[in-house]
């Protein structure tokens, strides 16, 4: 169970953020990953890091671990400088494009941090809900992206009782080469997949006795409703976006951003 | 081998809001060649105690002393091989054990790690087979396909092949029929007599335990209650039933007989003992 609530990362403590609906999060992210994609205004940017901050600081969750998935993300960026070194690209472009990484992954770690797996697939279901007006089978959608949430802890425990097996039969973990550590990691494949498989058939058994099936109208169990900061946050992002688009269209701003791009040349 | 804890506490995530404290100063030694239970209810940590030993976990305060080896928190084990090629582990779910094809090669997989000769690998097989009391037909059946005893004697074979000083069986006498569990009782003790191993059971079936083991290690949430003989522990009845540890019946009926007419039926451990000691009182 502890290995459940670690792997899906959420930090269980009360905040603001916590709070919040998880369809609202899931509204901002969508909202906030779009601006950041299209825009290289570093007004939208000032803005853009200001929300995150803020957002970070009501999240009640400890700063380092933030910068700890940041940090995990470095190779990617030096990835990114060293690439656009070699196209010769302005070298503000390249901190913003690091900026921008940095921003993406902790806004995504505020997403993580802050609600369960369940809440998540909730607000994942609440975006999809429009494309039912296609034809899209959403909520099948919803239960497979449940059953592959579900899914993971159960691996990763089944991971971890194989290895401590195999380790108390001799496959030093922590002290081989990093051959040897591949080589055990390959021998885990196999049984892995024969085990899930077998768990997997148990699960569907056991699912089909209580008479599941997608069709049906199915209600749901949360705790957590709209409320007005719901409609606040998402307004903000939205704000944001409308800025950059009516600055792209009007031509406004330029000013603001010209101050910005002097003082980092500075 | 001395197995040694001293002032050992272990915590799951240690460090954020989810801390659970699984073993809280722990002190106690396992007596070497002799047959040692750990008992407690689930959720006392038990389990957590044999990954200690083992060195698959490290204690979060504390020392555990294995024969050379010292586990500390944050120092890697220099010689992991060595310490667990001299302990064997048989695990709580025979079937999360299993990796490999055939009964045979998973047998024969903690040998080859260990460095065993080819040539002796084959009669070892054979031998740790006959010890838990399956025939050569089983070598190349799939592990995955055997009843639920059968993989558990598997998982044993398994372990007793590569022959470690230690071995710890983690609830042994789960999934097991009534004759299983004897042979499983004889095998340990002939393990213990003959071949001078020493033997750690964790289990919360004291009925079974109480017959066939030498010293009693206690734990109730995560602290040490009580530890020693069998007989002295089991002696001090009310508190044991008072810290919700369950006693052992013939425990209980020496103590009931005791309560109600003062007479004392002696340290008893086989219910055949028991009833000759009563035929002899009724007479």
């Amino acid at each position: 169970m502890y290995n459940n609530v670690l792997l899906s990362r959420y930090f269980p403590v009360k905040s603001k953020m916590h709070d919040m609906d998880p369809f609202a999060k899931m509204l901002c992210t969508i909202i906030f990953i779009i601006t950041l994609l299209i825009t290289n205004s570093p007004t939208v940017l000032l803005l853009l890091i200001i929300v995150t901050s803020i957002m970070v600081m009501r999240s009640n969750v400890p700063f380092r671990l933030y910068l700890k998935s940041v940090t995990g993300f470095i190779p990617l960026m030096l990835l990114v400088i060293i690439t656009t070194l070699l196209l010769r690209i302005n070298y503000i472009i390249i901190l913003f494009l690091v900026i921008k990484i940095a921003l993406i992954v902790i806004y995504t770690s505020i997403l993580t941090f802050t609600s369960t797996p369940t809440e998540i697939t909730y607000g994942f279901q609440k975006v999809l809900a429009p494309l039912k007006l296609i034809g899209l089978p959403t909520s099948r959608i919803a239960l497979d992206l449940t059953m592959a949430i579900r899914y993971i802890p159960i691996m990763m425990e089944q991971i971890q009782r194989i290895r401590k097996t195999q380790a108390s039969r001799g496959i030093d973990y922590e002290n081989s080469n990093f051959r040897g550590k591949f080589l055990a990691n390959v021998s885990l494949v196999g049984p892995l997949f024969r085990l899930s498989n077998k768990r997997t058939n148990e699960l569907l058994s056991a699912m089909e006795i209580r008479m599941y099936t997608v069709y049906n109208k199915r209600t749901s169990y949360r705790t957590k409703f709209w409320g007005f900061k719901d409609t606040f946050i998402v307004f903000l992002h939205i704000l944001i976006l409308g800025l950059f688009i009516y600055k792209e269209v009007m031509g406004y701003g330029s000013l603001l951003d010209n101050i910005l791009v002097r003082w980092i040349e500075f | 081998m001395e197995i040694k804890f001293e002032n050992v506490s272990y915590s799951y995530l240690a460090g954020t809001p989810l801390q659970v404290d699984a073993l809280k100063n722990i002190n106690t030694t396992i007596i070497p060649n002799q047959i040692n239970a750990i008992i407690g209810p689930s959720g006392s940590g038990k389990s957590t105690m044999i990954e200690l030993i083992n060195g698959l976990k490290l204690p979060t305060k504390g020392t555990v002393y294995v024969g050379k080896h010292r586990l500390r928190n944050n120092i890697r084990i220099i010689n992991a091989n060595k310490l667990r090629f001299d302990i064997g582990v048989v695990f709580q779910n025979p079937e999360d054990q299993f990796f490999q094809k055939t009964v045979k090669k998973e047998i024969e997989f903690g040998m080859k790690y260990f460095g065993y000769k080819i040539d002796k690998i084959d009669e070892r097989v054979n031998n740790a087979l006959k010890m838990v009391g399956l025939d050569d037909s089983y070598l190349f059946r799939d592990p995955f396909n055997l009843s639920g005893g059968e993989k558990r004697k598997v998982a044993i074979a398994s372990v007793l092949a590569f022959n470690p000083e230690v071995i710890i069986f983690d609830e042994p006498t789960n999934a097991l029929d009534s004759t299983s569990k004897e042979s499983l009782i004889k095998l340990m003790k002939l393990l213990k007599t003959k071949y001078n191993k020493t033997i750690i059971v964790v289990s919360h079936d004291v009925d079974i335990l109480y017959r066939f083991v030498d010293n009693v290690i206690i734990l109730s949430n995560g602290e040490l209650l009580m530890q020693g003989n069998k007989f002295e522990v089991f002696k001090n009845v009310d508190f044991l039933t008072e810290h919700g540890v369950k006693v052992p019946r013939i425990v209980e009926f020496i103590h009931k007989v005791k309560c109600k007419t003062g007479k004392y039926l002696g340290d008893l451990d086989d219910l055949n003992d028991l009833i000759k000691e009563i035929y002899q009182n009724v007479q």
